[in-house]
């Protein structure tokens, strides 16, 4: 159903990109030069890996090799008003799907902008990262367990404005609409998602930034999703069928997140970055709190030399100390908080080329603690967009 | 829920309250430039009326410049956005533009100033197919183009008349400036052309590509790249292959900038006896080059020192 969808709305910005089929006139003043034609770009990550739990049926727990994504996108300029971005991604080789499709106006006035189609959602500070740029080899827990394994990735309209201040101050309005897989799991016409997100950048010198971001979202969701956010990634798979088995209650999901950020740009080879990210969630079922997860994210990481990164990430859910009950085998009890931390190097050739190496260790309330061990080669070819800071 | 009510007002209120300030300083004319000599030449081409930024840093590599948020800030305000242009910049410009929401600097509006538009003769234009298996080259030429003191005049004069354009009020001040710019530099250029005579066919080794302009302009006959590919470090195999080409051509110098790694000159250096300098390539890299003069003042007194 949904790769049906998806595959319709890939079609409609392929279209809208390379032709213009949907013109009402009837004329055309560029014909087919190739000159217009989108900028193509791809990226493949290839992923070995070794769990000691790769009993445990869930990819987090997997041995072997496999693609972890490949994706490719096209940009362009629409017109003098708009431009549009098109990424297709096949996760896991499983099935192509449009991770984000969306156009973006280039001429409002007065630091407006205004993006329409299906796009990850400015939430928090890694909610935006394609796979490929995530700092670490996967995403966070608090994305890809408190939100869903891509993140809120959602077809909606966002509207934004840079305002004119001496730092960088941006906000965000997003109105879109929920899909499975994402936290808010109710699709009736009265369920729509709201989103606001508050982000500020100071320049500490002129190496130095400190980034500061405050977001909320809202939508309609349900007990069972509310019991499956308490499970930290990889048992959420597990437990999927005795969640499906649970009470269907619908209620109001509030979701808020925070995000620190300093980040120093070298100029000689040694810059390095050290963020923090915080998210709560709180599930609203006939006017009473029912139930609140949260969790925390952090990271760290070192350039040592031109090619050369280190880096450390910690994870820990079930904040502010409380796992909510859910209707799983017993393993879990109120209180416990999963945590993980992650060890990495990465070799880094190229702009195009990069090689990672990560260790984690993590406690997912399971009998023992999981380690893990994953080599990630990461390669972009064709058109590069330029890097976000 | 608290929380969110109070996050979306305030939101809220940024966003009808401050859409309505002013976005430029009354009567400047606002440009920012992606490297500090482009901004010291539109500061002279400038004058009083104008309120110049460059975005790029002086001890930066210009092919990585990070794309700071705070960046587009300034871009969000400016009259102009003028950049170096053949894609030196198209690893994080594209990025500002799309973050500053600034309608008047986006690509084809008259403030979006490419100045490699001012220049007659682009250096090593590839031909045949193009690749990343040669490292990272530039499509549309060498766009190092600022070493040549010639194209900073060009650069000034187009300046002037682009300026000119987009604040008629102000024209014939900006061509006057750029006028005297290039009176001034024609007079330099002499006197650094009489002084370094005595290097032309003078054989260099340098880090990267920086100085074919500078080398067209001076006649300088550069023999090998420590960097093997443009933008990607050396290996073993070619550092020893360069180490032989030093010792074969008698070079005597090895030219690297101040952002480039040290360690591959300095063994070069010590298993040769070839000198390593240190040229700047923009403004306020070293102490003293203060001005885009500043930058040939020190190439010409560095060079003429390293062959004595």
């Amino acid at each position: 159903m949904y790769l049906r969808k998806y595959t319709l709305f890939a079609m409609f910005f392929v279209m809208a990109a390379t032709g213009p089929i949907f013109a009402q006139g009837e004329t055309t003043a560029t014909g087919l030069s190739r000159a217009f034609n989108p900028s193509i770009g791809a990226n493949g990550l290839f992923i070995a890996s070794y769990s000691d739990h790769s009993s445990l049926n869930s990819e987090d727990f997997q041995t072997g090799l496999r693609i972890q994504e490949v994706e490719f996108a096209l940009m362009s300029v629409v017109d003098p008003y708009l431009r549009v971005q098109l990424t297709l991604s096949i996760p896991g080789m499983e099935g192509i799907e449009v991770e984000e499709g969306y156009v973006q106006t280039t001429s409002l006035p007065r630091g407006l902008g205004l993006q329409v189609g299906k796009f990850h959602l400015p939430f928090g500070k890694q909610n935006r990262l394609h796979t490929h740029a995530f700092p670490f080899i996967d995403a966070p827990w608090i994305s890809s367990a408190l939100m869903a394994d891509d993140g809120l990735d959602e077809v909606g309209f966002e509207l934004n404005y840079l305002a004119s201040l001496p730092w960088f101050s941006e906000v965000a309005f997003v109105v879109y609409d929920p899909k499975g897989g994402s936290p808010f799991v109710q699709r009736t016409p009265q369920n729509m998602g709201y989103l606001a997100n508050f982000r500020n950048l100071w320049d500490i010198n002129r190496n130095t930034t400190f980034e500061l971001g405050f977001s909320g979202t809202t939508a309609k969701t349900s007990w069972e999703e509310m019991a499956r956010l308490s499970l930290p990634p990889g048992l959420q798979e597990t437990f999927a069928d005795d969640l499906e088995q649970s009470e269907q209650v619908v209620g109001d999901l509030y979701i808020l997140g925070t995000d620190a950020t300093v980040k120093h740009v070298s100029t000689h080879y040694h810059g390095w970055d050290v963020s923090v990210e915080y998210i709560q969630g709180l599930g609203v079922f006939d006017r009473f709190i029912r139930t609140q997860y949260g969790g925390i994210t952090g990271y760290g990481r070192f350039q040592v030399s031109r090619r050369w990164w280190i880096q450390s990430r910690g994870d820990v859910l079930g904040l502010p100390l409380r796992v909510p009950q859910a209707d799983t085998d017993g393993t879990l009890e109120r209180g416990q908080t999963p945590w993980r931390i992650s060890e990495g190097i990465a070799f880094v050739p190229s702009e195009f080329t990069a090689i990672r190496l990560q260790y984690d260790y993590a406690d997912r309330i399971t009998e023992t603690p999981e380690t893990r061990v994953m080599l990630q080669l990461n390669v972009t070819f064709g058109a590069h967009p330029a890097h976000s800071y | 829920m608290k929380c969110f009510k109070i996050m979306a007002l305030v939101t809220a209120i940024l966003t009808t309250g401050l859409i309505s300030t002013p976005l430029r300083a009354a009567g400047k004319f606002v440009v920012v430039t992606t490297s500090p000599e482009l901004a010291a030449i539109a500061g002279e081409v400038l004058g009083k009326p104008g309120s110049v930024y460059s975005i790029g840093m002086a001890d930066e590599d210009p092919h990585y410049v990070a794309a700071k948020p705070s960046q587009m800030v300034k871009l969000r305000n400016a009259n102009a956005i003028v950049y170096n242009g053949l894609e030196l910049e198209i690893g994080y410009l594209p990025k500002l533009l799309e973050g500053a929401r600034n309608p008047d600097i986006m690509p084809g509006k008259p403030g979006n100033l490419d100045a490699s538009k001012a220049i007659k003769k682009i250096l090593e234009v590839p031909t045949g197919e193009v690749d990343r298996s040669r490292g990272d080259i530039h499509p549309l030429g060498n766009p190092h183009y600022m070493t040549n003191p010639y194209n900073g005049v060009l650069v000034a004069k187009w300046m002037g008349e682009r300026f000119g354009e987009l604040d008629k009020a102000n024209a014939a001040l900006y061509s006057a400036n750029a006028g005297k710019f290039a009176t001034m530099m024609q007079g330099r250029i002499e006197q650094w052309e009489r002084q370094a005579q005595n290097l032309k066919g003078f054989k260099v080794v340098v880090y990267h590509n920086t100085w074919r302009y500078l080398a067209d302009w001076l006649r300088l006959d550069i023999v090998g790249f420590i960097e093997d590919k443009p933008g990607i470090p050396p290996t073993p195999h070619h550092v020893i292959e360069l180490e032989q080409t030093i010792k074969n051509d008698n070079v005597k110098i090895i030219i690297r900038e101040v952002f480039n790694p040290v360690h591959a000159a300095d063994n070069l250096s010590a298993a040769t006896g070839a000198k390593v300098i240190v040229l700047p390539s923009s403004i306020n890299e070293q102490e003293g080059v203060k001005s885009y003069p500043d930058i040939f003042e020190r190439i010409i007194s560095k060079l003429e020192a390293a062959i004595r």
